[in-house]
């Protein structure tokens, strides 16, 4: 048999919504949809949303002959038996950087934990509100409750994971995204420990109106701002 | 050339930062001067068993693991000794993505041509190139790195147009309206403003190292020999040997190929921006150096006059054709404060 290279996601929707920014995605229920398993790996909403069972995710190479992912009793070892190492497994995926996909997953984990009991704290506040005001509050239904959750679990991720990147290990390279960055660069590009006494050339020339200059392109630039007619 | 280490008054504040694929050019006032500060953008990783020699010939380096890392001049004059090519971190005016060994350099390089801001977060323009309309690539990555490894030496990064910054540098007694090509090393840039506003700018992916692969090919030589002979300097007019021929046929080539595409850009946009008088067409970079190059310029240009849509008053070299780009983010800069 050939072996199955893992290329793509197969993400189907198990809940009535599920929302997904960082990949571009809005599914409903039932609804499948591919993703690149490099950008799938490194979606937070993806994996938030996996682990509260609110999307099935498979890894998977698309062809025209579709195969159905391995059942799970295949790949637990059984009692008693040594597990079977495999011998061509997934090369673990490291983004550049240097952070390792495990690593951010336990990260993310973290961060999920942490918007979960955010979350709990905003329910035990909603549900105070409905016993106040019953009549002023609206229902609190299942697509409402899952939109919130994915709201609330995508927020607390970009707050949290963005903070928990940013704050990471002391000197070493960290990762960090905004939003008109949609690679990543890493941090600690120059370092202040290495030593850095090039050769550089030195040149002096007269400024001329450089001030001058200045001056007149803040003029211009004002009066484009300001709406100023000349 | 000048150093101007024994000036000790204080810089004004802010600093311009041309990032070219030859070259790292910074620029800061100081009492009715300029001091540009330059670093050849090149690097060279050796064996650490060169160690001894560089330390006997006074050659700056880093250390990395098993390796040392020549940066700069040196690199390119290391590399002549070990009979090898020096490694470039802008590919074609571009910081490759992935080259994370490039960054690190390029970090060091930054670092070393900006220097300490005079206080924190000092404006820092740095140049971006255009998007380059005869390649799918896109300057985000460029910008994204450049504006972290700018910040992370003090100062608030900001980025600028690269063509532009000519515009602010050469055509401020024509309230910065006119028509700039900054030909580099990796790719021309041209833009062109009226009163400082942007009309349009672009970017081709070829530039001087195009013309020496080129030239280089055509003779049956080597890109860093044909290179070395451009840098020596040649009349462009009169050009002696089948090197120089070679080279004067692609330059032609480069300076009709910049012109046919700021025409057809131009075509693109002219409905939406009206020209109110004739503009000055300002040339600049590494690649406009060779002697009589404007005039060449200018009887590529008289050929296809008639078809150009724009009007030029008149074609004329930037003041300091390697120090232009570095200069017009300077007087960007320099406009942010009120001093």
């Amino acid at each position: 048999m050939t072996e199955l290279r893992v290329t793509e996601l197969r993400v189907e929707c198990m809940a009535d919504r599920a929302e997904m920014p960082d990949l571009g995605l809005s599914l409903r229920r039932g609804q499948v949809a591919w993703v690149p398993a490099d950008s799938g790996a490194k979606s937070a909403c993806l994996r938030a949303l996996r682990d509260i069972r609110a999307v099935s995710v498979v890894s998977a190479q698309r062809c025209s002959a579709m195969r159905s992912p391995p059942p799970p009793s295949f790949r637990l070892a059984r009692k008693g038996t040594t597990p079977r190492v495999p011998t061509s497994g997934p090369v673990p995926v490291v983004v550049q950087g240097g952070v390792p996909v495990e690593e951010l997953d336990a990260r993310i984990e973290q961060a999920v934990a942490g918007a979960v009991d955010k979350l709990a704290d905003r329910l035990v506040a909603a549900l105070g509100q409905q016993r106040t005001a019953p009549a002023s509050s609206a229902p609190l239904n299942e697509e409402a409750l899952s939109r919130a959750v994915a709201d609330a679990v995508s927020q607390a991720l970009s707050q949290q994971v963005g903070g928990a990147l940013r704050s990471g290990g002391g000197g070493s390279r960290a990762l960090v995204s905004g939003p008109e960055e949609p690679v990543y660069i890493p941090s600690g590009i120059v370092s202040s420990e290495t030593a850095t006494d090039l050769q550089v050339t030195a040149q002096a020339t007269d400024a001329g109106d450089l001030a001058g200059a200045a001056s007149a392109l803040r003029k211009t630039r004002t009066r484009k701002t300001t709406g100023t007619p000349e | 050339m000048s150093t101007d280490k024994s000036d000790k008054t204080k810089p004004n504040r802010g600093v311009g930062l041309d990032l070219g694929t030859m070259n790292i050019v910074s620029a800061r006032s100081r009492s009715g001067k300029v001091d540009f500060s330059r670093i050849r953008d090149a690097f060279l990783d050796l064996d650490i068993s060169a160690k001894k020699m560089l330390k006997l010939s006074g050659v700056s380096y880093i250390e990395r693991g098993e390796n040392i890392v020549v940066i700069g001049d040196a690199a390119m004059e290391m590399a002549n000794v070990f009979g090898r090519e020096a490694r470039r971190p802008l590919s074609r005016g571009l910081v490759a993505a992935g080259e994370v060994e490039a960054l690190e350099v390029l970090g060091v390089m930054v670092k070393n041509v900006l220097g300490a801001p005079v206080e924190p977060n000092e404006v820092c323009y740095f140049c971006v190139p255009a998007a380059p309309v005869d390649e799918d690539r896109d300057v985000v990555y460029h910008r994204g790195v450049f504006e972290r490894i700018v910040t992370e030496c003090g100062y608030k990064a900001i980025s600028s147009n690269e063509a532009m910054a000519i515009i602010y540098s050469e055509t401020a007694n024509e309230g910065f309206s006119g028509l700039a090509i900054s030909f580099g090393s990796g790719m021309c840039n041209v833009a062109l403003a009226v009163n400082g506003i942007e009309g349009f700018s672009f970017s081709v992916a070829r530039g001087g190292d195009w013309i020496d692969e080129g030239a280089a090919r055509a003779v049956g030589s080597t890109r860093s020999r044909i290179c070395a002979l451009k840098e020596k300097g040649f009349d462009l007019l009169a050009p002696v040997g089948r090197e120089q021929e070679a080279l004067a046929l692609y330059y032609k080539s480069l300076i009709e190929y910049c012109l046919e595409t700021t025409a057809r850009e131009f075509l693109r946009i002219k409905d939406k921006f009206s020209l109110p008088k004739a503009v000055p067409f300002v040339v600049s970079g590494g690649t406009s150096l060779p002697t009589n190059f404007v005039p060449f310029l200018t009887s590529v240009w008289s050929r296809m006059k008639k078809k150009f849509p724009l009007e030029v008053s008149e074609v004329r070299h930037a003041s300091d054709p390697m120090n232009a780009v570095a200069r017009g983010l300077l007087v960007l800069a320099l406009q942010e404060y009120d001093d």
